[in-house]
């Protein structure tokens, strides 16, 4: 009964972050294309985008590619029911091991998906994928555990409300190390450059889309819209304080995104196990001096 | 009646086992079956406390202490029983249809007697049980895997000659106890040494690092590490899950006998503390953590499906062994919680990999490829088990490492939850790369007409997807039982029903979970259908720019990305000397062979081994009976 009453909140949530990931995409590529001195796209351009993909006709090659890609699109907007969206979530609890957990899902099921296609060029660049993975996920651990040692709480509502009453309680000025080593990470993990070596495009032929078409590729702009709503607004619960009402909160996430996204105009691709070994280098260490001073010892 | 059952339970499979080895090669098999069903009908259907012990004496009384046969079913043997015979039962059920003419190990009557064995390690009640049946599935285990194949045996000496070590620290330490306080019975050593710690006495510390010693080996901790990925991988394909998922519990069985109450039962101040933590139990945290980070490596680099789940499976021992020494009643659980789980999900993958190489032949992974489209439901059943072991939600894996990492964030041993952190994403990288090679990428002409396994084989896997799913959905089918053992060490239980789990920094509701899922799923599945038609295309009508790619000289085979996978990360770690134990214990190893070649010339004969033993083990237990 209970979960038949959370069914509304679900959708909405689902819709939400489809919706506001979309709206990320539109106007990075807006504010990349400022950046270079182009026009560049309409912001509304990835909705148009979205619908033009699903109103094409398709090639799958069996039921293991389309069982993977909607996984992969279910895994992510599962995970943004436990992502704080102005200190509230449609579950009612925001448990970092779920959110850090469930993503794992939605990028099982990519994988999956696009290997099945058999086209080499797609396990390449999910090879990458995974493999930077393994560089960026342990400094974002590393961080998280810090902040749990001082809250004591492993539940994102209740960091994020650790942070109200202004910007003097960010935990962006408590963890300032631990924020750099976050935002390295965060480059890799939205797949940015100097860590785009998983799509790399006129490389690897896109990697994993390559075989993508149609609805297929729709899902994966959707995959790739939520992931970018559920990673922004994991850095603003974490470091940001949240926020008292959703312009606030979108705002922020605009923020973060655009960030990284003036990072990504200017510089150039590192090779897989350069990008590894920077991240662990970087991030890894920052992260470990958050981690080892907030937590005084081993 | 039921002042029988428990010898039975030790002693009728070793028997049965002599018997079928005079049985046709269907009815040997039949025969395992239909032993590992009914113990595990009578286990389940037992509860501790309704079991007598049993107790038969040897008429010597020669070392001091009473030697024979005791026998007790206390809640931890029950639960470790009861969890390892319902998945010898699963095991042993696909074994019956996988030994056909050509794939026959010949191994049924030795399985049967190590069935037998097995249950008496955790039913044992003094240590001279314990070690005659630790030893004795010991040498069976080396028989099995070094049966009838030279090189395969050369991996059991590994596992045989760590398991040796282990097993005569093992007695020394009980014979120092039993020197003391003039018993051999496990509880009445355990009440000694829990004394001997609480009031600071020496010898508290080597008493129990020679019990340790013997479960750390058997349970492949850091710098046993390394037995698994031989012995595992070189078993008869159909044992490996009995192997990795039942066998190297015992290390754990006897870990968990021997720490829990001598660190529980101590009072605070007696031992030194490490954060919180008595300091062996620290130690152990490390050890384990450390062995989770390499198994993780191992099994990265690796191209052999069954060495990369054996070092998964060393992996997850250390995701169990820091749990256990969190020393706090979530992480007790946990490791429990875990261990369970794990029995389920890597015999799921070992079921599987054997189905596989039962149809191709292969066991070398990018030989393989595209399979998913030939085995749907091997694939189906390999995917849930690897997303439970990669701890995924909705499935159960997920639930038991959550538990093990608020055991950490309870504790506040944050270095450790880094370290678990990184073997988990690690497993995840290893798991997948298994799955696109074996099951996905291109079909090889070779497997063009491979077939799915048949119904009976198909059975057990649909058993563990079932499982698989249950326990991720209502943690608390294995968590009321844990709550049992943790209540018989006068522990508190886990707070927790059916569904839902409180940890120490969160809470989480697993139907809910599971239900999100669903819904998300359905939810993009209506996206799916109301999305533009698609058009099934073949494999090879792929992104090739409209040219044939067998115009290149490319096939299938050379079209699947699957060798060498995670180079670059390969590279990273060129300079670590990851295999530098594995070459030391080599040295060693074949020291051992050296002097001792008589005794490995004598067990080679696969007859001479079979017979000395059984003989051996029933005259013994006959005498303990008659006695």
């Amino acid at each position: 009964m209970r979960f038949l009453n959370m069914l509304p909140q679900l959708l909405g949530v689902s819709f939400l972050a489809m919706g506001l990931g979309l709206l990320l995409m539109g106007l990075g590529r807006q504010f990349t294309a400022r950046l270079q001195r182009r026009v560049g796209p309409p912001f509304y351009q990835a909705y148009l985008d979205v619908l033009k993909c699903f109103s094409k006709t398709s090639i799958t090659h069996g039921f293991v590619m389309d069982l993977g890609t909607i996984m992969s699109l279910a895994g992510l907007i599962a995970t943004a029911y436990y992502v704080p969206f102005v200190q509230w979530t449609p579950t009612g609890s925001g448990s970092l091991v779920i959110i850090l957990y469930l993503m794992t899902i939605g990028y099982l099921g990519m994988a999956m998906g696009v290997s099945a296609s058999g086209n080499p060029q797609a396990p390449l660049g999910i090879a990458r994928a995974l493999a930077l993975m393994f560089g960026y996920k342990v400094p974002l651990v590393m961080v998280i555990l810090a902040m749990i040692v001082v809250t004591g709480s492993s539940d994102l509502l209740a960091i994020a409300n650790a942070q109200q009453g202004g910007p003097s309680n960010w935990f962006l000025l408590k963890f300032p190390i631990g924020f750099v080593a976050v935002e390295i990470a965060f480059q890799a993990m939205i797949g940015e450059r100097p860590y785009d070596m998983m799509i790399a495009p006129a490389e690897i032929a896109s990697g994993p889309m390559v075989e993508l078409s149609g609805k297929y590729l729709g899902l994966a702009f959707l995959l790739h819209s939520v992931q970018l709503y559920v990673e922004t607004a994991l850095i603003v619960n974490l470091f940001l304080g949240g926020a008292a009402n959703p312009a606030t909160f979108f705002g922020k996430q605009v923020l973060v995104y655009l960030t990284s996204m003036a990072v990504n105009a200017v510089m150039a691709r590192y090779r897989i196990e350069q990008g590894i070994a920077h991240l662990w280098k970087w991030a890894g260490s920052l992260a470990f001096i958050q981690l080892l001073t907030t937590k005084g010892g081993f | 009646m039921t002042k029988y059952l428990l010898p039975a339970l030790v002693i009728l499979p070793p028997v049965l086992g002599l018997l079928a080895a005079f049985l046709p090669r269907l009815l040997r098999w039949l025969l395992l079956f239909l032993t590992a069903l009914a113990t595990a009908t009578v286990l389940v259907a037992v509860r501790p406390g309704e079991m007598m012990p049993f107790s038969a004496a040897l008429p010597v009384d020669a070392l001091g202490p009473a030697l024979g046969l005791h026998l007790a079913l206390t809640p931890t043997a029950w639960f470790f029983l009861v969890m390892s015979s319902l998945a010898t039962a699963s095991f042993t059920l696909f074994s019956l249809v996988f030994n056909d003419e050509r794939h026959d190990s010949g191994i049924a009557p030795l399985y049967l007697a190590l069935l037998g064995f097995g249950s008496g390690v955790f039913l044992a009640a003094d240590w001279i049980t314990f070690f005659v049946c630790w030893e004795l599935a010991s040498v069976l285990t080396l028989i099995i895997v070094g049966h009838r194949r030279g090189h395969a045996f050369s991996a059991g000496l590994w596992y045989f000659a760590l398991s040796a070590l282990g097993s005569l620290s093992l007695l020394a330490g009980a014979w120092w106890i039993a020197l003391h306080n003039g018993s051999f019975r496990i509880d009445d050593s355990l009440v000694t040494l829990t004394g001997w710690v609480a009031s600071g006495r020496a010898a508290a510390w080597p008493v129990l690092g020679l019990f340790s010693l013997a479960f750390l080996t058997k349970a492949a901790l850091f710098p046993f590490h390394m037995w698994p990925a031989f012995a595992h991988a070189e078993a008869p394909d159909d044992f490996s899950p009995f192997l990795s998922g039942v066998l190297i519990k015992y290390g754990i069985y006897g870990l968990f006998v021997v720490w829990v109450p001598v660190f529980f039962h101590t009072p605070e101040g007696a031992v030194r503390t490490i954060s919180g933590i008595p300091w062996p139990l620290y130690i152990l945290g490390w050890v384990s953590a450390l062995t989770a980070v390499v198994g993780t490596l191992m099994a990265i680099f690796t191209n052999d499906a069954k060495r990369l789940l054996a070092w998964s499976t060393v992996a997850n021992l250390g995701y169990i062994g820091t749990a256990l020494s969190a020393h706090s009643v979530l992480g007790t659980a946990a490791a429990l919680f875990h261990l369970a789980n794990h029995m389920v999900f890597k015999g799921a993958m070992f079921t599987t990999v054997a189905a596989v190489k039962w149809r191709t032949g292969e066991r070398e992974m990018h030989r393989m490829g595209g399979l998913a489209l030939r085995m749907p439901l091997t694939f189906m059943t390999f995917l849930l088990a690897i997303i439970a072991a990669a701890g995924i939600p909705p499935m159960s894996g997920f639930a038991s490492k959550w538990m093990i990492f608020q055991a950490l964030f309870e504790k506040q041993l944050v270095f450790q939850a880094t370290a678990l952190f990184f073997a988990s994403t690690g497993a995840f990288l290893y798991l997948y790369r298994a799955l696109h090679s074996i099951f996905l990428g291109q079909l090889s002409t070779r497997h063009e007409h491979v077939r799915e396994v048949p119904f009976l084989m198909a059975l057990p896997m649909v058993a563990f997807m079932l499982a698989l799913m249950a326990v991720g959905f209502a943690p608390g089918l294995i968590l009321k039982p844990v709550n049992w053992v943790l209540a018989s060490h006068g522990l508190d239980a886990v707070r927790s029903n059916w569904t839902i789990v409180v940890g120490a920094t969160a809470h989480i509701d697993f139907a809910t979970l599971f239900g999100v899922f669903g819904f998300a799923a359905a939810l993009v599945f209506l996206f799916f259908v109301l999305g533009g038609r698609r058009t099934k295309v073949p494999m090879m009508d792929n992104y090739t720019s409209g040219e044939d790619p067998a115009d290149w000289g490319l096939t299938p085979e050379r079209y699947q990305y699957a060798y060498a996978f995670y180079q670059p990360i390969r590279v990273l770690f060129s300079r670590i000397p990851l295999g530098a134990t594995e070459a030391l214990f080599a040295r060693v190893a074949r020291a051992l062979v050296r002097t001792g070649s008589l005794v490995a010339d004598g067990f080679a004969s696969a007859a001479f081994s079979t017979w000395s033993i059984l003989l051996g083990a029933a005259l013994l237990i006959l005498f303990g009976v008659l006695s």
